[in-house]
């Protein structure tokens, strides 16, 4: 009885501990590491009297612990400090940058579902044949190129050779500004305000850096379904189902792939956890105003406040998924509910 | 004659070439009970899928003659096999842990099987499902209906395999170590509502186990297999009288009540049983 | 291979664990070698370390000359793959760069593999508190995803090798940590492990010669399969300008700084980028043969 109790306290305990871990280790990069913490935060370039202002702030002359509590403090006030590079507190600047990124990772998981679950299944009903192995093939390979290099190579054929595509940013020079609507999402803002041309632009723009994440999510949700599938084929309940007469459609779907959709939850929810990170890059190389893109530049400027900030709100959201990956794959399955 | 199978070989790719499982097995079944016994490995359960044409894949099989009725098995296509199974042959598992469909109910299964072969909606399929449960001796069907298949004892899960498989009314019913997985008791209980289905509906069942004594109370003919090969074949009645070395030696090994041993003698291999 | 050896090898029946051991491991290398893209990949990887690290012997151009008259110069005689933006000569540049992207790629996987698996065995054979402060650790650090906290390692630390072994190697040794911890958990409470424990063995001896061998299959095989994914970290550390740092070649950097010539001069980008793809790609292919060698459930599924 208490072993069960323990094991329930531990993991919902869990969650806050590791929470606690995630502001420690932001904690420890941004204070303990760096040689001088001050001239992280506050730049290379500040003059004396900031420098000593930051340093008296963040109470650098105090044990660690009182720091620690010091971090923490201004953490729950909702006060992760102030960009060097856009001088406005991060908080803000990560609120006025994440919609952009989430527009992109949605877009990007949407579109790679779409095409990945229904490949992975006909791979698995047809295991062996071209279609599979081209399949495998594919998946392996996009998993293999770096992001940057497709992206780049995209922008360039599609851009610049062809002409096909815009370029980078989110949104044309000529519409910049002209919406700025409720959620932040430049695609879904113009839709929702019926500014047409403007939608047709930032859909555009969207396309192509979008498609790219995709490509990588694809790869890897294809694979899976495919070897969700594959285990669920081989199980003695397929045989019933194929000796009770039932069409090949009605097992691959209703029976098989009804048996993987736990699994797929999770799977799905870790690939968006995933995308985060190509964000970065994807980001980078298109020029996209997201979470991404202002983490490299504040790299780049070695404005610590900012790396720091955005790190810690990417690892949160990261926890935050697979934590609703655990949870949503505990409900869905009726053998653990 | 429902089933009419003639030189039916199978094997599987093994480490040295392809290993013949099933030899060369001929045999045929009416509107009766046919037992079919014999170790593990004995290939009587992939016989029985083979009846089906329901092997794993990689296994390869051929056979000279394989009748249903009036359909030519061999010849028929995947359309032909589909119509076939479950509405003239049903087939039931061993483990209904493993052998039900975890994430469907009971009676989302059952009913799948009767809307599948007689059409209707879905109330009356769940009605009919309901029904079965009930010809199936389970006193509260309903709440049966509506569980998932671990959330049922063996009995229970057996008795919902049996009852899906005979939604369509089949002419035959192929049950495949039916009563491995559960207790003494519950064993005795299902074979008891096996014999009293069988014999209601005018079926034919073709019942395959390990368990001699088990099989020769409720069939009326046995064949014993060994190592692929079907080394005889003898009414039930007659089992004393049967002359295979290998069967006598099975019947030997029967502990009995009547005439306790103090050391039971074990089958050694001797020559003149088929190599395997 | 002599019959004499072959025929001890795949014997039926082993007569010494030796034996049986080596069976195993030949039998896992016959499969290995049956597979056709294993082995190009196999030998892929085996040519690039070689190549990589015995750069100084091959009489290769200096890549850090620059010409600036030669400038993007096309494949000729005297620069058998061209000139870079600078003028230096590329095929030596992609020799080095391969050093320090295949070299910090393999030195990382060699020191975070073993040091996971250590920690992880140990954690979970103990139990407790040890392993209950494990498995709260690596949560952090599985928090993040690995390419944002090896960003922020990197500012902190400043890029450059050191910033990126760093950050590259403390991300990536929590999954084998993980991976071990799961595994010795499986096998701690199995009677032979309670046997050996009877004839005295105390836990260090038990963890390290009986535990950490049967942890090694599933270790191998992920740090093969992660090996991928080591290199993609650090080619986008270069690429992003935070690791390596110029002149000294690095692919990923070799690719950030030529991303304007790709129309033109495209050899100079899409030289480097294709030699992490194959790299990653060879990478892969073999994580997933010796998958479905050693753990026959996978045959076939991925």
């Amino acid at each position: 009885m208490s072993k069960r109790v323990a094991r329930l306290a531990g993991s919902a305990a869990s969650l806050p501990i590791t929470l606690f871990g995630l502001v420690l280790t932001t904690f420890l990069i941004g204070r303990v590491i760096p040689i001088d913490p001050v001239i992280a935060i506050a730049g290379d370039h500040a003059p004396e009297a900031v420098v000593a202002h930051v340093r008296q702030e963040l109470g650098l002359d105090r044990p660690l612990l009182v720091q620690f509590t010091i971090y923490c403090r201004h953490l729950l006030q909702g006060d992760l400090g102030s960009s060097v590079m856009t001088s406005h507190p991060v908080v803000q600047d990560l609120a006025h940058f994440f919609p952009a990124t989430l527009e992109l990772a949605t877009t990007a998981i949407l579109v790679a579902s779409l095409v990945g679950i229904p490949v992975g299944v006909f791979a698995a009903a047809r295991q062996g044949s071209r279609f599979d192995h081209a399949v495998r093939i594919v998946a392996t390979a996009s998993q293999s190129m770096p992001i940057f290099v497709l992206g780049l190579g995209s922008l360039l054929i599609f851009y610049v050779k062809l002409g096909v595509a815009p370029g980078p940013g989110q949104v044309d020079v000529a519409y910049d500004g002209l919406v700025d609507g409720p959620t932040g999402m430049l695609v879904l803002d113009a839709a929702l305000q019926g500014e047409w041309d403007v939608f047709r632009d930032a859909a555009a723009h969207l396309a192509q850096p979008a498609l790219l994440l995709a490509a990588f999510s694809f790869a890897v949700i294809a694979r899976m379904t495919r070897s969700f599938m594959l285990e669920a084929l081989a199980g003695e309940y397929i045989t019933t189902a194929r000796a009770k007469g039932l069409s090949r459609t009605r097992i691959l779907w209703r029976h098989a792939f009804g048996n993987i959709k736990v699994p797929l939850v999770t799977l799905l929810a870790l690939a968006y956890a995933n995308l985060l990170e190509g964000a970065v890059v994807t980001e980078s190389v298109f020029g996209w105003p997201g979470l991404g893109r202002y983490l490299t530049i504040s790299l780049l400027n070695a404005d610590m406040n900012a790396v720091l900030g955005a790190t810690l709100v990417v690892g949160v959201i990261y926890l935050g998924l697979n934590r609703f990956a655990d949870v949503a794959a505990r409900l869905l399955d009726p053998r653990t509910r | 004659m429902l089933i009419e199978v003639e030189h039916l070989t199978v094997s599987f790719p093994a480490e040295s070439g392809w290993r013949d499982v099933v030899r060369d097995v001929s045999f045929s079944v009416g509107k009766e009970r046919l037992g079919i016994v014999g170790e593990s490995g004995s290939g009587k359960s992939l016989t029985a899928r083979a009846l089906l044409r329901l092997l794993p894949t990689g296994h390869r099989w051929s056979a000279e003659r394989l009748r249903f009725e009036d359909i030519d098995l061999l010849r028929a296509d995947e359309a032909a096999l589909t119509r076939l199974r479950g509405r003239r042959v049903g087939l039931v598992l061993q483990d209904p842990r493993f052998s039900l469909n975890p994430v469907m109910t009971a009676g989302q299964q059952i009913a799948e099987t009767w809307r599948t072969h007689k059409g209707g909606s879905r109330r009356d399929a769940r009605s009919a499902a309901i029904d079965l449960l009930r010809q199936m001796r389970i006193g509260d069907p309903e709440r049966v209906a509506d569980a998932y298949p671990h959330e049922l004892s063996g009995g229970l899960g057996q008795r919902v395999m049996i009852a899906m498989m005979l939604a369509p009314d089949p002419d035959l019913l192929i049950a495949d170590e039916p009563t491995s997985a559960l207790d003494a008791a519950v064993q005795v209980e299902i074979l008891r509502l096996l014999d009293d289905l069988v014999a209601r509906r005018g079926m034919g069942l073709v019942l395959i186990s390990h368990d001699l004594p088990m099989v020769s109370r409720h069939c009326d003919r046995i064949i014993v297999m060994r190592a692929g090969q079907i080394v005889e074949e003898v009414p039930a009645g007659g089992l004393a009288e049967a002359r295979h070395p290998y069967t006598r030696g099975l019947l030997r090994c029967l502990p009995s009540l009547l005439h306790p041993r103090a050391r039971l003698p074990s089958l050694r291999d001797t020559s003149g049983w088929p190599a395997s | 291979m002599s019959r004499h050896y072959q025929a001890w090898l795949l014997a039926a029946h082993p007569r010494s664990r030796r034996q049986a051991a080596w069976g195993r491991r030949y039998r896992i290398w016959l499969q290995f070698q049956s597979d056709r893209a294993a082995m190009v990949a196999l030998a892929a990887i085996a040519v690039l370390i070689a190549v990589c690290a015995g750069a100084p012997l091959l009489g290769l151009q200096d890549p850090a000359v620059q010409v600036l008259t030669m400038r993007v110069a096309p494949p000729s005689g005297d620069h058998w793959l061209g000139t870079d933006e600078l003028g230096r000569d590329m095929l030596a540049r992609l020799v080095y760069g391969g050093r320090a992207t295949l070299g910090l790629t393999t030195t990382i996987l060699l020191l975070v593999a073993p040091t996971g698996l250590l920690i992880g065995a140990f954690a979970g054979f103990t139990g407790g508190v040890i392993d209950q402060v494990l498995m709260r650790v690596t949560d952090v650090f599985l928090a993040f995803p690995r390419l944002v906290l090896a960003l922020a390692f990197v500012a902190a630390l400043k890029p450059g090798i050191g910033g990126a072994i760093g950050a590259t190697a403390l991300t990536s040794w929590p999954l084998y940590a993980r991976l071990a911890r799961a595994e010795t958990l499986k096998i701690r409470h199995s009677d032979f492990i309670a046997a050996i424990r009877l004839t005295g063995a105390g836990s260090v001896r038990i963890v390290l010669h009986h535990i950490v061998p049967l942890c090694l299959p599933s270790i191998i095989v992920r740090a093969a399969l992660d090996g991928g994914g080591v290199m993609l970290t650090i080619a986008t550390l270069g690429f992003l300008g935070m690791g390596v740092q110029p002149p000294v070649p690095e692919w990923g950097a070799m690719i950030a700084t030529s991303r304007d010539l790709i129309l033109q001069q495209w050899w100079v980008p899409v030289f480097p980028g294709s030699l992490v793809f194959l790299t990653v790609l060879s990478f892969t292919v073999i994580g997933d043969v010796l998958r479905d060698a050693l753990d026959p459930k996978w045959a076939g599924r991925c």
